[in-house]
């Protein structure tokens, strides 16, 4: 048996044990219940603290991991049940509900009062999990029982072919039976593998990202990202979904739009994106799924603090304003700088760098306005090959210190009409306004939909076929192909010194994540 | 016109929008300046040569996706209005299944065209292989 040193987010250390391992455990009392499902057999048994603390459980079977602030008893849980293990250590048997585990086997030794059982790959403590850090991380052993019900799991699940079914029968009862704390839709969805696909692009920073209420990978260095300062997965999700032409209007579907395909009012919901992406995340065929645009999500966060860091109050020595400028007279005396734009001064931290600056918090309604402005310069190319390519014609950082000023200027007066973001976002006069005069000069000068002209080719794309970024570079060896008839694309390598041949251009391969 | 779905000649129908009306006629009143430029729109229009009559679960499922939320609502069904069939893409499987239709209605070539061209993804490339005019809707008012 091994054991795994964890710390919560809220960095309590403590420990679990590896999978596989068979572990014995001395019981006080075991009651082998049968059957109870026709299938599955059911053990209650009562444990001694000191021996779930010796030899420890997985946890890999728990969809939220266990967390302590450490110190407030009215809100922390956990502070609660060491209280009652320190001081009435008698009564914890009945006040705690206990551990629920599932197992591949388990046999019992009546004349040793123990019990062996083996842990396999998803198994362990399924519900509990806050029990466990308290009887664990408790600054005292004390005479403290904790009831274990183990579900032994049939031998059919050992079966390699069953698998997976394994896995949905753990998952089930997992998320029913921590309903009496309901789990939050994001933790669900992250124990459901939603969430996956979006984390492998971020690499290192998916850490910025407080996926799963207790979510153990969050960023230590150089700031320790927990709850509090960590990006939302809801919000993530919805920051992602505006860089996404399924979700959001594109210029390469119209580029003369109605007022109203500018702004969708998913823009101003706070999870509207989220609840719905969660229906159709494990669905492949849906385009709604962001697994399209889900390589750019290293550059959204780069974005994100892009826009935060523009509406950062910085002062010159003597006192003026040096950040923001251009935006207008008078910008930070405004409503709409105070209470939207650059609201929570130095309450937050930057995402992209893993919390090296203090940005403000900014309302995400103003951010999620001002990546609505940047998609149009996203490119997606459809392939024969059911995938896309995804990049941008133009860099998204450098489109954002091009335009923003102008679009600040351009909604700031009417700021004065509405009384908060939400209603100065859903207004699509404005809108349109900041699209004909800002964005779309912008765009015509950078990109075009016209197969002929340099910049219809996009600047950086992600192949996820190769998994690799790609740069234009006219010495590549990379031909990025465009089938006007079928409106396609393809990547092909060809031999150095070769020249384009039709509607294409050349690339190099990049190793790195141009962010 | 004959009183029946004209994909499955059921005589229990709904009238089914090609171009969708949306909310306050919007989404009708945009595609149609997209598709005649340079024409007013006039309130009726969107009830004029936009019409099919489709079974029920027809119409509330692959044409509207009324069991989705608003945001997820996509076609999942195809008008080949040139070889007189529809495709229906399943909801579960993903698979194309082809009716041939039991009478033609009097839809306008553009606006099916602007539907197909408005479909799932998946649905749109099978179109396009077939004929790529299907979802061309300007190819029909270029003419």
């Amino acid at each position: 048996m091994t054991l795994i040193p964890k710390t919560t987010n809220a960095g309590t250390p403590y420990s679990v044990v590896s999978v596989p391992s068979r572990v014995t455990y001395t019981y006080f009392s075991s009651q082998d219940c049968g059957l109870v499902d026709g299938e599955n057999r059911y053990w209650t048994i009562y444990i001694p603290m000191s021996e779930v603390r010796e030899k420890c459980f997985p946890l890999n079977a728990n969809p939220r991991k266990p967390n302590s602030i450490g110190s407030n008893e009215s809100t922390d849980i956990v502070v609660k049940m060491r209280r009652t293990i320190s001081n009435d250590p008698e009564k914890f048997v009945r006040l705690n509900n206990g551990l629920t585990c599932v197992c591949s086997s388990l046999s019992i030794n009546s004349s040793s009062q123990t019990l062996t059982v083996d842990w396999r790959e998803g198994e362990g403590i399924l519900n509990g999990g806050h029990t466990y850090l308290s009887l664990v991380t408790n600054p005292t052993v004390t005479d403290a029982i904790v009831r274990v019900e183990i579900i032994e799991l049939s031998e059919r699940f050992n079966d390699p072919s069953n698998s997976s079914e394994k896995q949905d029968f753990i998952k089930e009862t997992a998320i029913a039976r921590n309903s009496n704390r309901q789990l939050k839709d994001f933790t669900r969805s992250e124990f459901e593998g939603k969430h996956q696909l979006l984390q492998n692009h971020l690499l290192d920073l998916k850490g910025v990202i407080y996926w799963s209420e207790g979510y153990e990978e969050m960023v230590r260095e150089p700031l320790a990202f927990t709850e509090r300062n960590a990006m939302k997965a809801a919000v993530f999700v919805r920051y992602l979904a505006l860089t996404d032409n399924s979700w959001h209007w594109h210029p390469s579907d119209n580029n003369d739009p109605a007022d109203s395909e500018i702004l969708n009012n998913l823009l101003v919901q706070g999870n509207g994106t989220y609840d719905q992406w969660n229906l159709v995340a494990l669905d492949e065929e849906h385009e709604k799924n962001l697994v399209k645009v889900a390589p750019l999500g290293r550059m959204l966060l780069a974005l994100v603090d892009r826009i935060r860091a523009s509406m950062k109050y910085e002062t010159n020595p003597d006192g003026s304003t040096a950040n923001p400028v251009g935006c207008g007279s008078s910008f930070i005396t405004t409503e709409f700088f105070q209470n939207w734009a650059g609201s929570g001064q130095g309450r937050e931290v930057s995402y992209h760098d893993k919390g090296s600056n203090e940005l403000p918090k900014s309302s995400p309604h103003f951010v999620a306005y001002m990546i609505n402005s940047i998609r149009p310069f996203l490119w997606y190319g459809d392939t024969d090959e059911g995938f896309e390519f995804v990049g941008w014609h133009l860099d998204p950082l450098s489109v954002y210190d091009e335009i923003h000023k102008a679009i600040v200027q351009e909604i700031t007066p009417q700021y004065i009409r509405h009384r908060s973001g939400r209603d100065l976002a859903s207004n699509n006069m404005v809108a349109s306004s900041v699209w004909r005069n800002i964005v779309r000069p912008y765009w015509a000068e950078n990109c075009s939909l016209d197969c002929a002209v340099d910049n219809f080719y996009p600047q950086v794309f992600f192949d996820p076929s190769s998994e690799k970024w790609y740069q234009r570079d006219n010495s590549g060896t990379w031909m990025l192909s465009y089938v006007d008839s079928d409106e396609e694309w393809t990547l092909n390598e060809l031999a150095p010194g070769s020249s384009p041949t039709g509607y294409s251009r050349m690339y190099v391969k990049l190793e790195e994540n141009p962010y | 016109m004959p009183l029946n779905c004209f994909i499955t000649g059921s005589e229990h129908f709904e009238k089914a929008h090609v171009i969708s009306k949306g909310s306050e006629i919007s989404e009708f009143i945009n595609a149609y300046h997209r598709i005649y430029v340079n024409s007013e729109y006039s309130p009726g229009f969107e009830d004029i040569q936009n019409i099919v009559y489709l079974r029920e679960d027809l119409h509330r499922g692959p044409m509207d996706s009324l069991n989705l939320p608003k945001d997820l609502r996509i076609r999942r069904i195809g008008f080949d209005f040139i070889n007189r069939k529809s495709y229906v893409i399943s909801a579960e499987t993903y698979k194309i299944e082809s009716f041939d239709w039991i009478s033609v209605p009097d839809v306008r070539p553009e606006y099916f065209a602007w539907s197909n061209k408005k479909c799932m993804k998946k649905l749109r490339k099978f179109m396009r292989g077939i004929d790529p005019r299907l979802t061309n809707f300007r190819h029909w008012v270029d003419e």
